[in-house]
């Protein structure tokens, strides 16, 4: 490929990154990580690597290294000088990086032309290899997405009970199921063996309900509230919290 | 390239990863005796690779693909032990820090999980990036960067090889052997700031190599490149930082001794040409033409000293106490640590110590042969014979790791130790197969056992058969990948309790809570004490003036601890035992105390975690 188209394809290339970047918001993950991954991780380094050698003396290999390893450094020091500065937010970390790369390729282009070299990239042999070690990442990938539903369903699910404090002076009193099944609970809360309140709870998985428990002219400040969340069939141990009204 | 030869080496590496993910899976669930299907996916993976390059005459290109096709299977086997999560201790110390970067969007955080990782922020900086640009979680957004740096790292090493005068062949050989470097399989493959570092720093030395053979523009332009890399580096990784200046400084004085001494011989002006007065040491010749090694010192001081002071004492006292307890036991006043045997006393079986014993005697003995054969060539480079000497560091490193305290840093510096020795035992293991192995089926076959040896070596001498696969959630193994139960009650603790409460927790737990709860335990920063808290059985006013010295808030406690092995050998902190004994587990008594207590605050209850407001107790 000619050094210039490759200058060209590369200010195209961040100039396109960052616009999708700034126009996809925050949604649209797989849209960001297509444009987002080769603006940290390859575009600022091959803009360095085309000042560094304008008239392509380097292999592809050494293409590769240099693109990658400067672009992670320019990268690190981009964004250490932004956290130091304005701060490290999405938006001036996709300006910060697309300006960089482009005021480097401006001085490559300025260098190319008065340093003019070959007319050719050697790019080929790193492309067969990207090719293959592209399939073999997908290969990994697959068995990998394989194993992991078993990873993360492995170790039993559970239902969870909390009991927090509120500023008003009640309490919350909070369930969540962290199980893939759904589960059947009934729900006591007391204070001082005096039920306040007794409940069915229906927990479909990853559900959460919260009660509030609010102070009235019964309540008292001499006992905790306790809670406690039983499994009618009796299989799982019931949990239970116990926490003393704000004082 | 021609894809006959390499179909082997590809299909074994996939056939590798599937069967390891394999064993894991069923390892997971608990399965017992996947262990030898884990080995063969492992050398499904290394041995073809290593079969083809020392046996096949592979071109260049094919030589880097086999390479990076190793490389990369080697990362997959890290990535299916625990798919999607970050699984390894030192991965959840790093994630306060970018977790803070994103939340801050400013440098220098607190990380009460790893207090020196703030001033080192290289790798969260660009993990950080990658998640506010991409939108992946943190997990995602590092486990992407350190696949990309692992393949940096393959090939910056296979290029640097390449340009110390040796043919493609033998240095992808050399890049092949330094894969069975102990740190290269789980440790340098993890998210942690070392992992990064290293592949700048091979980056970094392979652009100046590169520099080196070019002249004027051309060397001064990737001087610079070099120089971006070793900033990027400087602020990245304590150690390696330390260790890639001191390379720099060493090889540059080599060099430059090499030179003089040439001078010497010759019986010729020593700094001057004694007929044209013009000066014979031209500094420019020296690696990074001198000024990159200086601004390298200048950059580390300067980094050390102003922004990361905290590293001296982070550091300095793994180091002194580890050269101290050396010293000691040359003296034989000391016993040291016991080989192939874990915290918990489990002694690795005769296989596996023969194995790790015999790589490391092999590696021994092909070290002189290989310093041999690269001093006494006839086109030797000073880097070449420097890489020779640099091969006796590796014992310096299995000296330390004989010791208890210095165990830490010998392992870590076998990263580095293990690109001079890689490169030496190429070369022995080269003399070793042309000079004396004439029959070609037995050169074949004992070319790829010696080096499948080294590699089957290496992973014996860094994981135990307790941590080398997954297994269900034991709250003995202090570092073990999470399980539901746990992760949900530190994704509660982020999200309903609040951040930043003081916690004090198992160190499984107390990891876990300091960096997806976004909570600070309180056992990690070493202003207290917390053993006795959770091993004596009653609630007595030491214990209140442990709560209230630390300034704990919340007591986490993970009932599954009850009867547990403390496989890592301890499960609160490193000197429980000091403080009370408990025999071979932690009792019931002592980890329910808090249920009993009337002031204590249960706020939180999943079954085995349970979690308690203390702050009633010292008012």
């Amino acid at each position: 490929m000619s050094r210039n188209r490759v200058l060209l394809a590369v200010a195209f290339a961040t100039a396109l990154c960052a616009l999708v970047l700034t126009l996809a918001g925050t949604g649209h993950v797989w849209l960001r990580v297509i444009f987002g991954i080769p603006l940290v991780l390859l575009l600022p380094g091959q803009a360095a690597t085309l000042l560094c050698d304008p008239e392509g003396r380097l292999g592809g290999l050494e293409w590769f290294a240099l693109s990658a390893g400067a672009s992670i450094a320019s990268t690190i020091l981009a964004g250490m000088g932004l956290a130091a500065t304005f701060g490290l937010t999405a938006e001036r970390t996709v300006v910060a990086l697309a300006a960089v790369t482009l005021l480097t390729l401006m001085v490559a282009a300025r260098r190319q032309a008065s340093e003019p070299g070959p007319v050719v990239v050697r790019h080929a042999p790193v492309l067969r290899m990207a090719t293959g070690a592209l399939a073999l990442l997908a290969c990994a990938l697959l068995v990998l997405l394989l194993s992991i539903p078993r990873a993360t369903t492995s170790g039993p699910g559970t239902v969870q009970l909390w009991g927090l404090p509120s500023t008003s002076g009640s309490l919350r009193i909070g369930t969540r199921n962290v199980d893939a099944e759904s589960r059947h609970y009934r729900l006591t809360i007391e204070q001082g063996g005096r039920i306040i309140t007794q409940r069915e709870v229906d927990m479909p998985s990853n559900a959460e309900r919260i009660f509030e428990v609010k102070a009235s002219a019964t309540w008292t400040k001499s006992a905790p509230v306790t809670a406690e969340l039983a499994d009618e069939s009796g299989i799982l141990p019931a949990r239970t919290v116990s926490v003393w009204p704000a004082q | 390239m021609r894809w006959r030869l390499l179909v082997t080496p590809v299909a074994m590496a996939v056939i590798g990863v599937a069967c390891v993910a394999a064993a894991d899976s069923s390892a997971r669930q608990g399965v017992p005796g996947t262990q030898p299907l884990w080995w063969l996916g492992l050398l499904a993976i290394f041995a073809p690779a290593a079969a083809t390059l020392l046996l096949a005459k592979v071109s260049r290109s094919e030589a880097a693909f086999i390479l990076l096709v190793t490389g990369i299977a080697l990362y997959g086997v890290k990535l299916v032990y625990a798919p999607g999560r970050l699984w390894e201790f030192d991965e959840l110390l790093h994630y306060p820090t970018v977790d803070a970067l994103l939340t801050t969007h400013r440098l220098f955080t607190p990380n009460s999980l790893l207090p020196v990782s703030p001033y080192y922020p290289g790798m969260e900086t660009v993990t950080a990036v990658i998640v506010q640009l991409t939108g992946l979680n943190i997990v995602q957004a590092g486990l992407v960067l350190i696949g990309i740096a692992r393949t940096l790292t393959v090939v910056s090493l296979f290029l640097l090889f390449e340009r110390i005068a040796l043919p493609p062949r033998f240095a992808a050989s050399a890049a092949l052997l330094y894969m069975a470097c102990p740190a290269f399989f789980y440790f340098d493959s993890q998210f942690a700031y070392e992992s990064l570092a290293i592949a700048l720093s091979f980056a970094c030395l392979f652009t100046l190599r590169a520099a080196q053979l070019e002249q004027g523009r051309h060397r001064r332009r990737l001087n610079y490149m070099a120089t971006l890399l070793l900033l990027a580096v400087v602020v990245t990784h304590h150690i390696t930082s330390l260790i890639l200046v001191a390379t720099l400084v060493a090889w540059t004085l080599s060099e430059l001794f090499a030179v003089l001494r040439a001078r010497a011989k010759a019986c010729e002006g020593l700094w001057f040409d004694s007929e044209t007065d013009q000066p014979l040491v031209y500094l420019v010749d020296l690696p990074g033409g001198t000024w990159v090694p200086v601004l390298g010192v200048v950059a580390l001081l300067a980094w050390l000293l102003n922004i990361a002071s905290v590293t001296i004492s982070y550091l300095g006292p793994q180091l002194i106490s580890g050269l101290a307890e050396f010293v000691r036991i040359i003296r034989l006043e000391e016993t040291g640590r016991t080989l192939f045997q874990s915290n918990a006393g489990h002694t690795a079986s005769i296989l596996e110590r023969s194995l790790g014993i015999g790589s490391v005697l092999i590696i021994l003995a092909l070290i002189p042969l290989g310093i041999r054969y690269l001093w006494n060539r006839r086109d030797a480079l000073v880097l070449s014979r420097f890489l020779a000497i640099g091969s006796l560091a590796y014992p310096a490193t299995l000296a330390l790791r004989l010791t208890r305290s210095g165990w830490e840093i010998g392992s870590r510096a076998t990263a580095f130790a293990y690109i001079p020795l890689a490169f030496t035992i190429a070369a022995g293991l080269h003399v070793v197969m042309t000079r004396h192995v004439r029959h070609v089926a037995l050169r074949a076959v004992s070319v790829v056992a010696v080096a499948s040896l080294v590699f089957v070596g290496g992973i014996v001498a860094v994981t135990s058969p307790t941590t080398r696969q997954p297994a269900p959630y034991n709250p003995g193994l202090a570092w073990v990948p999470y399980d539901v139960e746990s992760l949900a009650a530190a994704q509660w603790a982020a999200t309903t309790l609040g951040p930043g409460h003081r916690f004090a927790a198992d160190s499984a737990g107390g990891s876990l809570l300091g960096s997806i709860g976004r909570q600070e335990p309180v056992a990690s920063q070493g202003d207290v004490s917390i053993s006795q808290l959770f091993l004596t059985p009653t609630f007595d006013l030491s214990d209140q003036t442990i709560v209230r010295d630390g300034r704990i808030g919340y007591i986490m406690v993970d009932r599954r601890i009850v009867g547990a092995e403390p496989l890592k050998g301890y499960i609160y902190e490193k000197w429980e035992r000091q403080v009370r004994s408990y025999g071979s587990s932690v009792s019931s008594e002592t980890v329910n105390k808090f249920s009993l207590l009337r002031d204590a605050n249960k706020v939180f209850d999943s079954g085995n975690v349970q979690f308690f407001d203390v702050h009633r107790l010292v008012q």
